[in-house]
């Protein structure tokens, strides 16, 4: 009776155990700056019936590290759902959703890649110059387990060529060059760890953005601005003593000393317009390579980057809208990544990426491959603008490569809003002229001077008078016309049409005239009146010849213009001599 | 809405015909800016006509606007 009883206890605490993991294989690449872990899980269901969630255990270490993780069901693509759980006894837990539900007895193969960053402890935390940086890497020998353990085996990689200085022994345990492996153990149960320290040469920078600022910029006149501004902090083991110039370029480690010294920033094959620059202005030490799939900029800093040195600068470059932004009708989407290359193996501390909308836009969504902290809104007025674009802050604390994805904003734009920008402008120029307009319609001077204004009003009577001038003279010349046309049809109407219309012209000129000349009296003065007063006469002898000219045409039967004719033009030339006399004369 | 419905976004002006805008609209706004000095220097105060002038500073400044917004984006100034 009592056996039962324990045998029943014992069964209720091990139904938690649904899961039996088979075999575990572990390699944590910790090369870089970056430790990768990759897990391959072989789960077995021990449950009593199907399931479909597993729990993956995460260090305390490894918790406080991490960037990024993802589980994969070993050969397949499709990423699976991670959710964070509560601490365990002491383990992080992370609840894997396998989709589809595994049937009791059945196995599971589970790849699980994460992505530590700032676990690697320098030590001596600080070297000279010419020193090598060591660093440690903390972890368990037995990999971290919600569940029993059948067998399990971790490697571990450490610097190509570099040394191993110590890694603690749990047998069976092997130190090899570039790698230390532990394992493979045998029923380890649940929840057991066994700290280890590996002591290893590192030289690759430990080079950490605190903050990378990217501002994504959208135009619908085409154009997507990129602009990056990046922090840079050494974070390895801190330069200890002087620096010296000439020691730094005949170290013959070269490139594997542990200063950051150049790197290649991979932008979008379409970038153009790039430009690296910082507070003092252009760097100069730098090329732009393109590649066949992208435009890789090689870049070096102003100075090399010891342990515990800053540096800090702003990359941009545009983009063509045609790859990134997409509509329909109104509704508009952009596409671009959320984080973008800046050195392979980068650890961002905060990323903040800001996408720069059009003004008037409405109806803002983003859509995130993975939690972000979106901040409120912001407005930021830039050219052309009347409110100012909106903004959309979206923060992330601790990035690594991973995280270089495509995320999606969709807004609403009405695209006549576009014209908003050429007809502000068009207002500032108009209301310059306007400006203009008014100011020359006051008078600033400050004595009368009636000589000049008399002579403005003559300078306007005489130009009245010349417009009334040439509009006889075209009554004239369209008569003539007419005669030329009457030749070839013979149309007896049109002409005397003609010789009415012309009759009336120069009568209503002439009345034009008198009254222009009474007012000329007036304003100038009566010599001029006089004068003007010619323009009545000038063409007297022309008009009481028009009749006989109408004659010489009818009884002309040649295309050609008779001698009376003739005559007649150059009368007509000779009255429009006159009258600019006339006009010269006042 | 999906985005795999949409259609590529392409600008309402390509950017290889903003130089000829720009000096063309550019180049005509000045030429009225041109005319409406002449207007402003010749006139007295006796033969001013406001409508004829509202009318060339209207259309100058409609071409220097569209113009000054095609060289801003020709030299880089997204808008």
């Amino acid at each position: 009776m009592r056996l039962l009883l324990i045998v029943a206890l014992l069964g209720a605490v091990l139904a938690e155990d649904d899961w039996k993991a088979v075999n575990v294989d572990r390699t944590i690449d910790a090369t870089s700056q970056i430790v990768k872990i990759s897990t391959l899980y072989s789960f077995e269901n021990i449950g009593a019936g199907p399931q479909s969630k597993v729990s993956i255990a995460l260090t305390k270490e490894e918790v406080a590290g991490l960037s990024h993780i993802t589980a994969a069901i070993d050969g397949t693509k499709g990423k699976l759902k991670v959710a964070e759980k509560p601490v365990d006894r002491g383990l992080g837990i992370y609840d894997v959703d396998l989709r589809t539900p595994i049937a009791k007895g059945a196995k599971v193969t589970l790849r699980v890649n994460l992505r530590l960053t700032q676990v690697l402890e320098p030590l001596p935390a600080k070297i000279s110059q010419s020193e090598n940086q060591f660093v440690v890497l903390h972890t368990s020998a037995y990999v971290p387990s919600r569940y029993e353990t059948v067998t399990q085996k971790t490697t571990i990689r450490t610097t190509q060529g570099g040394k191993l200085l110590s890694a603690t022994t749990v047998s069976p345990s092997k130190q090899e060059t570039e790698r230390v492996s532990y394992g493979p153990y045998a029923n380890i149960p649940a929840f057991e760890s066994k700290p280890i320290k590996v002591h290893y040469e590192n030289n690759s920078p430990f080079v950490v953005a605190t903050i990378v600022e990217r501002y994504i910029e959208v135009s619908h006149w085409g154009n997507i601005a990129v602009e990056e501004y990046v922090e840079l902090v050494h974070k390895g083991a801190e330069l200890d003593g002087p620096f010296s110039r000439i020691d730094y370029q005949m170290d013959r480690r070269g490139r594997r000393q542990p200063a950051f010294q150049q790197f290649t920033t991979v932008l979008p094959a379409q970038a153009k317009d790039i430009y690296y620059r910082d507070e003092i202005g252009n760097i100069s030490t730098s090329a732009v390579r393109i590649r066949a799939d992208s435009v890789d900029v090689e870049i070096r800093p102003r100075f090399p980057l010891f342990g515990g040195w800053k540096t800090s600068y702003i990359i941009g470059y545009n983009l063509p809208s045609e790859e990134y932004l997409y509509s329909k009708g109104n509704q508009y989407a952009l596409k671009t990544k959320l984080f973008d290359h800046v050195f392979s193996d980068i650890v961002v501390e905060k990323l903040r990426t800001k996408v720069l909308l059009p003004e008037h836009v409405k109806r803002v969504k983003v859509v995130t491959p993975y939690v972000v902290d979106r901040r409120p809104d912001e407005l930021k007025p830039t050219y052309l603008d009347t409110t100012g674009r909106l903004v959309v802050v979206l923060e992330k604390n601790n990035v690594v490569p991973d995280h270089s994805q495509f995320f999606t904003v969709t807004y609403e734009f009405n695209h006549m809003d576009m014209l908003r920008e050429p007809l502000l402008a068009a207002a500032f120029f108009f209301s310059l002229f306007f400006v203009m307009i008014v100011y020359s319609r006051f008078d600033f001077t400050i004595s009368s001077d009636p000589a000049k204004e008399a002579e403005e009003r003559s300078q306007l009577s005489l130009e009245k008078l010349s417009k009334s001038v040439d509009s006889k003279q075209a009554a004239y010349d369209a008569l003539i016309d007419a005669a030329q046309h009457y030749k070839s049809t013979k149309d007896e109407a049109e002409l005397q049409e003609a010789k009415k219309i012309f009759n009336e012209t120069r009568n209503q000129e002439n009345s034009n005239l008198t009254d222009k000349i009474s007012a000329l009296k007036t304003d100038v003065g009566i010599a001029a009146a006089e004068k003007a007063a010619e323009l009545l006469k000038y063409d007297k002898a022309v008009c009481d010849s028009v009749e006989n000219y109408i004659k010489a045409v009818e009884k002309s039967t040649t295309k050609t213009a008779g001698p009376e004719e003739q005559q007649f033009v150059n009368k007509v030339k000779d009255a429009r001599i006159r009258a600019d006399n006339v006009l010269a004369s006042i | 809405m999906d985005i795999s419905k949409m259609d590529r976004y392409a600008a309402p002006v390509h950017f290889s015909s903003l130089p000829l805008l720009t000096t063309f609209l550019c180049g005509v706004g000045l030429l009225l800016l041109a005319a409406f000095t002449m207007l402003q220097v010749t006139a007295t105060k006796y033969n001013r006509n406001f409508l004829k002038e509202l009318f060339i500073a209207a259309t100058a400044s409609i071409f220097l606007g569209f113009g000054s917004v095609f060289l801003l984006l020709w030299v880089g100034i997204y808008v």
